[in-house]
């Protein structure tokens, strides 16, 4: 099983079904280019194909009181890759002003589909090498 | 530069780059950071990519030491933590690595163990960013204060080691303990640490069929020195908060009384300088196991205009 973790869309963004998510994250496998997959590691590269075995779980950034510690909430859930579309959640940041999602000890997919956000001042931020940028501007 | 979420990092790079240097950032925060095969496979993937010719990062990691070795190229550390975790030492003997640190006595005793790689290097902080920091009216009235302290109390392992030890091993601890806690300016905990004080532990751990845990006496005295700072701090704090008002922002946990004023945590690079700018003393009681370098909180507060009150 690939322990997926989602931080689905604020009020901004129209939700995503399981199924999107998984051809989501299928499909931004298929289509990295060799540098980028050889980035994401061995194991992830082996696990990401089987998408059968993919096992999703959520987060809402709009609900305030979960808002706050969505970070500790994704750390402690320990999953194997986490998900965020169009930055939701970009906005917490550590005590150094970098990005929340830098101390989140896995995998990251982040699909953007906006491109105002590209030009973002979270984009300007060190971003950890865990983080994978698929960008579908629309 | 390879970035865990340190404070120095953002002052150190910019100083290297002020020195004529280019810079690549890789960020990365450790699980674990002895054993992580996504960080080694892909930093060892950066390092054949590019040619770089030193790899630096604050503290000191393993697994960069390690991927530096195996690809030859030097590993520059600058550790703001002290002691280090004694573990670490058995990846000091690459001979890619520099390591250095702000602790001279911590300094002397690697270079008596044989590590001829680690040196003395004060920490430091960056005055031309702190000088520029200028403080709303409400933000100085927001952090104005008596008495702060940005830190935090450190809880020790002490009292979970000694659970399977006898009355006589306790007795002798406390003995350290108290006599340790009373001695400034010099520590003696490690001299003053028995072997058969040392055997006896383990062998009470075996007994508990607790096999991993191995305790030796600088182990022993670090446990006892987080002790003696986690009292002084508290007495500290809860002392000075019965004729002033005492503000303690802290990230951790802590058991103190009423009397101090306790916030959350502050940003490093804004809040926490205008605290120790609008504060009339800010208080850095040094970790015990410090031997005789000058922490990086202490140069903070100094560096931020603040008075500074240590020990």
């Amino acid at each position: 099983v690939l322990k997926i973790f989602v931080v689905n869309y604020d009020e901004l963004n129209p939700r995503r079904s399981i199924e999107q998510i998984a051809d989501d994250i299928y499909n931004s496998f298929l289509t990295a280019d060799q540098a980028m997959l050889e980035e994401m590691g061995t194991e992830l590269r082996a696990r990401l194909p089987y998408k059968d075995e993919y096992e999703i779980e959520f987060a809402d950034t709009a609900q305030s009181s979960s808002r706050a510690c969505l970070i500790n909430n994704i750390r402690k859930c320990k999953a194997d890759l986490l998900v965020t579309y169009n930055l939701a959640g970009f906005e917490l940041s550590t005590l150094m002003d970098s990005l929340g999602y830098n101390l989140v000890d896995c995998r990251q997919f982040h699909f953007v589909m906006k491109k105002e956000l590209l030009q973002s001042e979270y984009m300007k931020k060190e971003k950890s090498i865990n983080m994978f940028f698929f960008y579908e501007i629309q | 530069m390879i970035d865990m979420g340190s404070y120095t990092y953002g002052d150190t790079k910019e100083a290297i780059i002020r020195l004529g240097h280019t810079v690549d950032d890789m960020y990365y925060h450790f699980s674990d950071r002895y054993e992580d095969d996504f960080f080694s496979e892909r930093f060892e993937l950066q390092l054949k990519r590019h040619h770089y010719d030193a790899v630096l990062s604050i503290n000191f990691f393993p697994l960069i030491a390690t991927g530096c070795h195996n690809m030859c190229i030097p590993y520059i550390s600058w550790s703001y933590d002290s002691p280090l975790e004694e573990k670490l030492s058995k990846y000091f003997e690459f001979d890619t690595n520099r390591i250095f640190l702000f602790d001279r006595k911590e300094v002397e005793d690697y270079n008596r163990k044989g590590f001829d790689n680690v040196w003395h290097l004060p920490l430091a902080v960056n005055l031309d960013r702190l000088d520029k920091l200028a403080f709303s009216e409400e933000c100085s009235e927001k952090y104005k204060a008596d008495v702060s302290f940005v830190g935090r109390i450190h809880k020790s392992e002490l009292r979970a080691l000694l659970v399977p030890a006898d009355e006589y091993i306790k007795g002798y601890v406390e003995g350290l303990f108290q006599t340790q806690i009373r001695v400034y300016g010099y520590n003696f905990l490690e001299e003053a640490i028995s072997d058969s004080v040392i055997d006896s532990l383990n062998e009470a751990y075996s007994k508990l069929g607790q096999e991993a845990v191995k305790l030796n006496k600088r182990g022993l005295a670090y446990a006892i020195n987080s002790q003696i700072t986690y009292f002084e701090r508290k007495i500290l704090l809860e002392e000075l908060a019965q004729e002033h008002k005492v503000h303690f922002y802290t990230t951790g946990e802590y058991v103190l009384d009423d009397s101090v004023i306790v916030h959350g945590p502050v940003k490093y690079y804004t809040d926490m300088n205008a605290v120790f700018r609008n504060s009339k003393l800010n208080l850095c009681p040094t970790l015990r196991s410090i031997a005789s370098g000058i922490p990086l909180r202490a140069l903070d507060i100094m560096g931020a205009g603040g008075v500074l009150f240590s020990n």
